[in-house]
C-alpha cells in the first residue's frame, strides 16, 4: 500500500481544522515543528487500498517570511514535497482565500481545492461555479461542507487520483505583466544558468527574489557564484521602481489581486442580497458601544461560573474517590516506606493532576466555543485597547484572565494566539495573574495581620500582580526577538454555528495533551517533591518536615530571605510551595504548631510569633511573585517546547519577587511600624 | 488582468458626479472616517512587513472600504472589505490614505 502524503493548507477560519477532522477522524498526532512553537498536527487517513498522511500546515493568509508560520508552511511543501496540496478555500470569502490559492500554485506541487463552506456562501447569495474555477486556475476545484461532511468521498477520489497522476492538475502561470515577467524568464535564465538551487522551482525562486524575500535571498547568498544573480536582481528591482513608482512586492502583490478579481468575476455569481447577514446583527449588539462591555463581561462571568462553579461538584467527587482510594491503600497496606510513596507520593501526584480535571474540561469547553463560533475574536476586539496598552494582542486576554482561576490551563489556552511572539509573551507574564491557590495564604496572612482590611489587601495583591505583568511585558517586548513590525490584523469571520463534533474535537485535543504530556511529568515531579520532604529518614521514619531535605534547603534559603522579614519555618514554606501554591499554608501550619500547644490555630500561632504586619505583607508579596509551581513551569516547558523559557521564568519571578517584597518590608515598617 | 488593473479606480465611487478621482479635499487616511462612512484605497504607506501584510489583505489601491464599528473603546476599528471583515487599530490605520466617498444616502 502507497502512502499518499497531503499537505493541508488554507487560511485561518476557511475550515481547515474542521476538514482536517472530518478526513481523519481520530487518527491524529499533535506535536510541535522541529525547534519551534508552533503546532504540527498530522493525521492519518485509509480508503480502499490508499493511506493518506495528512499533514495539517499552519492556517496563513499568505507564505512571505515575516512569519514563522507561514516559512513553515511553504518549507513543508518546498522540502518534503508532499504528492499533493490540499487547499481548503472558503467559498463565502473567496477573493481573499485565493490569494494564498495562488502563491501555493507557485510552488510546483500538484493541487487540489476544496472550495469549502458552500452552504455558508450561498445563504449570502454567493454561487461558485467550481468547474469555472478549476478550469481558470488548472487545479481540480470540488466543493465540500467541512462540518457537516459533505463531499469527502469526492475529494478522497479526486485526491487519489491527482497523487496517481490520473488527473490533470497543472496549475496556470500567473500573468505579471510584461515589465515583470520580463524579468522574470531573465531571472529564470540565469537561475539555470549559475544552477543555483536546483531542487527549487525556478520561476517561484525568480518571483521570490524580485520580491526581496529575505529567507530566499539568504539562501541564494550562501550559493557559490551567486554574485551576477544577485546584482542583477538588484538592477532589475530599481529599474521596476523607476517605471511604476512603486515597490516589485508591491506590484506582485497587486497583479495576483488583479488576476484573482478576474477569476472571482467570472466565476462567480451574486445574487444581491442587501439585508444585513444574521452574523451583522448579531454584531451590532455584541459588540455595541455600550452593550458589548457588559455582555462581554457577563460571558467571562459565565465560563468562570462554569469553570470553577459547576467544574466544583464533580472535582469534590474525585476529591472522595481519592480519599477512598487513600484510606483503603491505608487500610490495605502494612505502615512503611511504599505505603508512603503509594499514598503521599503518587496519590498526591495523580491528585493533583487529576482532582482538577473537570475544571479543565469546564474551561476548554468553553474557550472551545469562543473560538468554534467566532466569538473569541470579538473578545479580543473589544479587549485590544485594554491590553494593547500592556503591549500585547487583545487575544491575549482571556489567557491572562483564565490564570486567575489557575495558570496550567491558562498557559495551554495560549494557542489560540497566532504570533508567536506575543503567545510566548502572553505564557511568561501569565504566572504574575493571581491563581487560585495563592489566595489561602492571602485569607491566612490577610485575616491575621490585616482584619477589618482583608479586601482592600488582597484586591491590592491582584492589582500588584496585573501591574508587574505590565511592566514585565513591555520589559520582555523589547528583549525578545522582534519580528518585523507586523501590523494588527484582526480578521472578524461571521458568527458559526458549533458542531458538537468539532467541539468534541477541541476539548479533547487539550484535555489530551494535558493528561498526557503533563499529567506524566508532574506526577514525577510530585513524587520527587515528596521524596525530598520524607527523606532522609530517622529511624526508618519520616523527619519532621524541617529536618527533611526540602527543610535544610529552607534553612539554607533563611540568610537570603531574611532582609524581607522571613524567618527560617517562612522560608521552608515557600520552598514547599514550589510543588503546589496552596501547599504555602499546610506547611507552615506544621512549623508553627509543632510543640504548641494544640489548641492554638495558625492565626494565634503566627501572631504569638512576633511577625510583623509588615514581614506578613511582604510574604504575601513574594508568594504572589516568586516561582510558579512545578505544573506551571512545566506547561510552560511543554508548551514553548524548550527549557529555556521555565528557567527565564523561575529567575525573572524570583528577582522581582525579592525586590518587590524587600520594597514593601522596608516601607512597611516605615509605615506600619 | 495585471497591474493594468490597479489605474481603474474609481469604480467603486461612481456615485460620485464630478471630477477626477482622487480629487484632494476627499483625500484623507483610514481612521479618519466614520462608522458607515466609505472610501477608495489609494496607498499604503509605511513600508516592509506591514505594508506588505496590508496589501496581502486585499488593501489595494482602488478597493473600497467601509468602516462597520468602532470598538467600545474606540480602538480598534472594524472595516469590510473585499468581503470580510478585518479589525485594524488607529495607528495602522493611519497609514492607509483613502478618497472618502460622498454619503449616498
Amino acid at each position: 500500500m502507497s502512502e499518499i502524503v497531503v499537505a493541508l493548507a488554507g487560511n485561518p477560519n476557511s475550515g481547515k481544522t474542521t476538514l482536517f477532522n472530518a478526513l481523519t477522524g481520530a487518527r491524529q498526532k499533535v506535536g510541535n515543528w522541529p525547534g519551534v512553537t508552533v503546532e504540527k498536527k498530522e493525521g492519518e487517513l485509509r480508503t480502499n487500498g490508499h493511506l493518506f498522511r495528512i499533514v495539517d500546515l499552519p492556517g496563513t493568509y499568505s507564505l512571505t517570511p515575516y512569519s514563522l508560520e507561514e516559512v513553515i508552511a511553504r518549507n513543508f511543501i518546498l522540502e518534503e514535497k508532499p504528492h499533493v496540496i490540499l487547499n481548503v478555500v472558503d467559498a463565502s470569502n473567496l477573493e481573499r482565500n485565493l490569494y494564498l490559492t495562488v502563491q501555493l500554485m507557485e510552488l510546483g506541487r500538484p493541487m487540489v481545492i476544496a472550495l469549502n463552506m458552500i452552504d455558508v456562501a450561498k445563504s449570502r447569495g454567493i454561487y461558485v461555479d467550481a468547474e469555472n474555477l478549476s478550469r481558470l486556475l488548472g487545479v481540480p476545484v470540488v466543493p465540500t461542507v467541512g462540518t457537516k461532511g459533505l463531499g469527502m468521498e469526492d475529494l478522497i477520489g479526486v485526491l487519489i487520483e491527482v497523487a496517481e497522476g490520473r488527473r490533470e492538475s497543472r496549475p496556470v502561470h500567473l500573468y505579471y505583466g510584461r515589465e515583470i515577467e520580463e524579468a522574470l524568464s531573465e531571472l529564470v535564465d540565469l537561475l539555470e544558468e549559475l544552477h543555483l538551487l536546483p531542487a527549487y522551482p525556478r520561476r517561484w525562486l525568480a518571483l521570490k527574489l524580485l520580491e526581496g524575500d529575505r529567507e530566499v535571498l539568504s539562501r541564494v547568498q550562501r550559493e557559490e557564484g551567486a554574485e551576477p544573480l544577485l546584482s542583477r536582481v538588484r538592477e532589475i528591482s530599481s529599474r521596476l521602481r523607476q517605471i511604476f513608482d512603486e515597490s516589485p512586492e508591491a506590484l506582485i502583490v497587486e497583479a495576483r489581486y488583479g488576476f484573482i478579481s478576474g477569476a472571482v468575476r467570472e466565476a462567480v455569481r451574486i445574487s444581491a442580497i442587501s439585508r444585513k447577514t444574521f452574523s451583522e446583527r448579531l454584531d451590532d449588539i455584541l459588540t455595541h458601544r455600550l452593550l458589548g462591555f457588559p455582555i462581554f463581561i457577563g460571558v467571562m462571568y459565565l465560563l468562570f461560573y462554569l469553570t470553577f462553579k459547576l467544574g466544583a461538584y464533580p472535582v469534590a467527587w474525585l476529591e472522595d474517590l481519592l480519599k477512598f482510594t487513600e484510606e483503603s491503600l491505608r487500610g490495605l497496606l502494612p505502615p512503611g516506606l511504599l505505603r508512603e510513596v503509594l499514598v503521599e507520593g503518587v496519590l498526591g501526584g495523580v491528585g493533583g493532576v487529576l482532582v482538577y480535571l473537570p475544571n479543565i474540561l469546564f474551561l476548554f469547553l468553553g474557550i472551545s466555543l469562543f473560538e468554534d463560533t467566532g466569538y473569541l475574536a470579538r473578545a479580543a476586539f473589544i479587549m485590544d485597547r485594554v491590553m494593547h496598552s500592556l503591549g500585547l494582542h487583545g487575544k491575549a486576554f482571556i489567557p491572562l484572565l483564565m490564570g486567575f482561576g489557575c495558570n496550567v490551563p491558562a498557559i495551554m489556552a495560549t494557542r489560540t494566539m497566532e504570533n508567536p511572539r506575543e503567545r510566548l509573551l502572553t505564557i511568561l507574564i501569565n504566572p504574575l495573574m493571581s491563581c487560585s491557590a495563592r489566595f489561602p495564604v492571602y485569607i491566612l496572612f490577610a485575616g491575621t495581620f490585616f482584619r477589618g482590611h482583608e479586601t482592600q489587601v488582597v484586591f491590592g495583591l491582584y492589582a500588584l500582580g496585573i501591574i508587574m505583568a505590565a511592566v514585565v511585558a513591555r520589559f520582555f517586548g523589547r528583549i525578545l526577538v522582534k519580528e518585523e513590525d507586523l501590523p494588527f490584523v484582526l480578521e472578524l469571520p461571521p458568527y458559526r454555528l458549533p458542531t458538537l463534533r468539532g467541539l468534541f474535537f477541541h476539548v479533547w485535543d487539550r484535555t489530551r495533551i494535558y493528561l498526557r504530556k503533563m499529567g506524566g511529568v508532574i506526577l514525577v515531579a510530585s513524587v520527587l517533591l515528596w521524596a525530598f520532604s520524607a527523606f532522609p529518614r530517622t529511624g526508618g521514619r519520616p523527619p519532621e518536615l524541617s529536618r527533611s531535605y526540602i527543610g535544610k534547603a529552607g534553612r539554607v534559603l533563611e540568610p537570603v530571605l531574611a532582609p524581607l522579614g522571613f524567618d527560617w519555618r517562612m522560608s521552608v514554606a515557600l520552598v514547599t510551595g514550589f510543588v503546589a501554591k496552596e501547599v504555602v499554608v499546610s506547611s507552615l501550619g506544621v512549623l508553627y504548631k509543632a510543640g504548641e500547644q494544640t489548641t492554638q490555630t495558625l492565626e494565634q500561632a503566627l501572631q504569638a510569633s512576633g511577625l510583623s504586619p509588615a514581614a506578613a505583607l511582604a510574604f504575601m508579596v513574594f508568594v504572589l511573585l516568586y516561582v510558579p509551581c512545578v505544573g506551571t513551569l512545566i506547561a510552560i516547558w511543554k508548551e514553548t517546547g524548550s527549557l529555556k523559557y521555565p528557567l527565564i521564568n523561575v529567575a525573572y519571578q524570583l528577582i522581582l519577587a525579592w525586590v518587590m517584597a524587600f520594597l514593601v518590608y522596608r516601607l512597611g515598617l516605615l509605615w506600619l511600624g | 488582468m495585471g497591474f493594468r488593473w490597479r489605474w481603474r479606480r474609481g469604480r467603486g465611487c461612481r456615485r460620485r458626479e464630478e471630477g477626477i478621482c482622487p480629487r484632494m479635499e476627499n483625500l484623507t487616511t483610514l481612521d479618519e472616517l466614520r462608522t458607515g462612512e466609505e472610501g477608495l484605497i489609494v496607498k499604503v504607506l509605511g513600508n516592509g512587513a506591514f505594508r506588505q501584510r496590508l496589501l496581502e489583505m486585499g488593501f489595494l489601491p482602488g478597493t473600497r472600504i467601509r468602516v462597520i464599528r468602532y470598538a467600545p473603546l474606540e480602538d480598534p476599528v472594524e472595516y469590510e472589505l473585499k468581503g470580510y471583515h478585518v479589525a485594524l487599530r488607529h495607528e495602522e490605520a493611519a497609514k492607509v490614505l483613502v478618497e472618502k466617498c460622498p454619503k449616498s444616502s
